[in-house]
């Protein structure tokens, strides 16, 4: 799955604060941020700024129920 | 005095001229009006995303539809799992919140960013995003928390006029902050097996320790040991591991009261240190001298408790003459009787004992600190570089100067 376009960084991250399992970033040049951990978040929140990166990575998450959370802010 | 924006403009450029320090400022809803001095548009962002708890404790307005978890009526301290310090505090109109500023962020010990670098190798990220970040986290300020603190006074001072104490501040309880998921510090701190393999050199008073802990697969590093203060922080560990040298040393023999009044001796000598290098010249000093006594303890067979303890006392007080009657009378016996049991269990006389011994120690001091011979000379009770001079060579061969060269 990939992030929507215009999606809000900040409610993304605040809603995978609320996830059961882990949240993945992972960009096309393989570089892969678990996102419930604070250090990859900050790194995520400096990748934002490189539109073309969020464009092409995908997330993907451990639990199928956080999927459902997360649905908002992801393509289908 | 001028308005608060007056006020507020003073002291962000205040903060600015001492470092790279931002002040951000939000209105009643939480919508950004200035980034307060961030060189990088990103960095009011680190508050918000720490897990959303911090915005639980941020106050709001009462008819906000926003559940009033623990809303703070004075200024607040948040950390993060990071190291990272924010302060906030609001500004009141009518009652209402107007401000809200968020002070931050900042590191309150300069051990947070060097675990940061740290941790972000075991990251899977390129070397460029890992570069990129590390560039943000460097141009972050280090504070001591006292100054952070002493700012978070001023900015209520600004907002308010009031004199606040740090007493007065809110720290939310640390029970909610954001846990790694096993990912991230895990390993944070040493191996317990790496500490035992050290203190067991110790305890067996091994002198190829150098070469033994080379070989030791020593991970992780202290955990945070002290409020911020880098200088408390390597003090702290050197207080720690001398006391955990001590027991060790016991264990391998060296009587208990010469061990804790080594110990107390070190530790009063890391207490007096001025600097990093100070604090770790006694660390290298201290684990020595507790091996070298094991060991001794260890070589020498043939000798009775009571002789030990005198050879104890007379190593601790390296810096004095020998006193046999101090050293008889401690063991209940005669001048005379002390000092024929001494020489016929040590080979030695006392006063023979006590110049070998100041000797050996002399040799550590030249070959391990950086003590220069006129100290060491002072240290070991010399009145004069020259005698100390004199006697060394009678003991070993040559002048301390070239044992010095020669040991380099």
């Amino acid at each position: 799955m990939r992030l929507r376009q215009d999606t809000d960084i900040v409610e993304f991250l605040r809603k995978v604060g609320g996830c059961r399992g882990d949240v993945v970033f992972t960009t096309e040049e393989n570089d892969v941020l678990n996102l419930r951990s604070t250090l990859s978040r900050y790194v995520f929140i400096m990748l934002q700024e490189n539109t073309r990166m969020f464009q092409t990575s995908t997330v993907t998450v451990s639990d199928p129920r956080d999927r459902l959370m997360l649905a908002p802010f992801l393509e289908d | 005095m001028g308005s608060v924006a007056e006020r507020i403009a003073l002291f962000r450029e205040l903060l600015g001229s001492v470092g790279n320090i931002c002040l951000t400022e939000f209105d009643s809803d939480y919508e950004l009006i200035n980034t307060g001095g961030a060189s990088i548009d990103i960095i009011p962002l680190f508050f918000v995303v720490n897990g959303g708890k911090e915005l639980e404790w941020m106050p709001v307005n009462e008819d906000e539809n926003l559940k009033p978890l623990k809303r703070s009526s004075g200024p607040t301290v948040f950390t993060n799992p990071l190291g990272l310090a924010w302060l906030s505090d609001v500004e009141v109109r009518d009652g209402r919140i107007y401000r809200i500023y968020l002070l931050g962020p900042v590191f309150l010990d300069d051990y947070s960013v060097r675990r940061i670098e740290h941790e972000l190798d075991r990251i899977q990220v390129s070397l460029t995003i890992k570069r990129s970040f590390l560039d943000i986290i460097r141009i972050m300020p280090v504070l001591t928390v006292n100054r952070f603190y002493e700012y978070g006074i001023m900015l209520r001072c600004c907002l308010t006029g009031e004199r606040i104490s740090i007493d007065d501040f809110i720290r939310p309880e640390l029970s909610w902050m954001p846990r790694e998921n096993g990912e991230c510090f895990q390993k944070r701190h040493g191996t317990f097996r790496s500490e035992s393999a050290i203190l067991k050199l110790v305890e067996d008073g091994n002198l190829s320790y150098k070469e033994e802990m080379k070989n030791l697969a020593v991970t992780g590093e202290m955990g945070r040991v002290s409020n911020g203060d880098y200088l408390r922080q390597a003090k702290n560990t050197v207080i720690i591991f001398c006391a955990l040298c001590a027991r060790a040393a016991i264990r391998g023999g060296l009587d208990s009261e010469t061990s804790y009044e080594l110990s107390d001796g070190y530790i009063r000598q890391v207490e007096a240190a001025e600097n990093l290098a100070q604090v770790d010249e006694v660390n290298k000093v201290m684990l020595d001298d507790f091996i070298r006594r094991v060991h001794r303890l260890k070589t020498q067979t043939g000798i009775s408790p009571q002789i030990r303890q005198s050879c104890d006392y007379i190593c601790l007080h390296l810096s004095e003459r020998p006193d046999i009657h101090l050293l008889a009378s401690r063991l209940g016996y005669t001048d005379y009787y002390f000092s024929s049991k001494f020489k016929k269990e040590t080979g030695m006389t006392v006063r023979d004992y006590a110049t070998k011994r100041r000797m050996e120690r002399a040799g550590e001091l030249l070959r391990d600190s950086n003590m220069d011979i006129q100290e060491i000379a002072a240290a070991l009770g010399f009145g004069s570089q020259s005698y100390f001079g004199e006697v060394f060579r009678s003991e070993t061969g040559m002048s301390p100067t070239r044992y010095r060269k020669c040991r380099e």
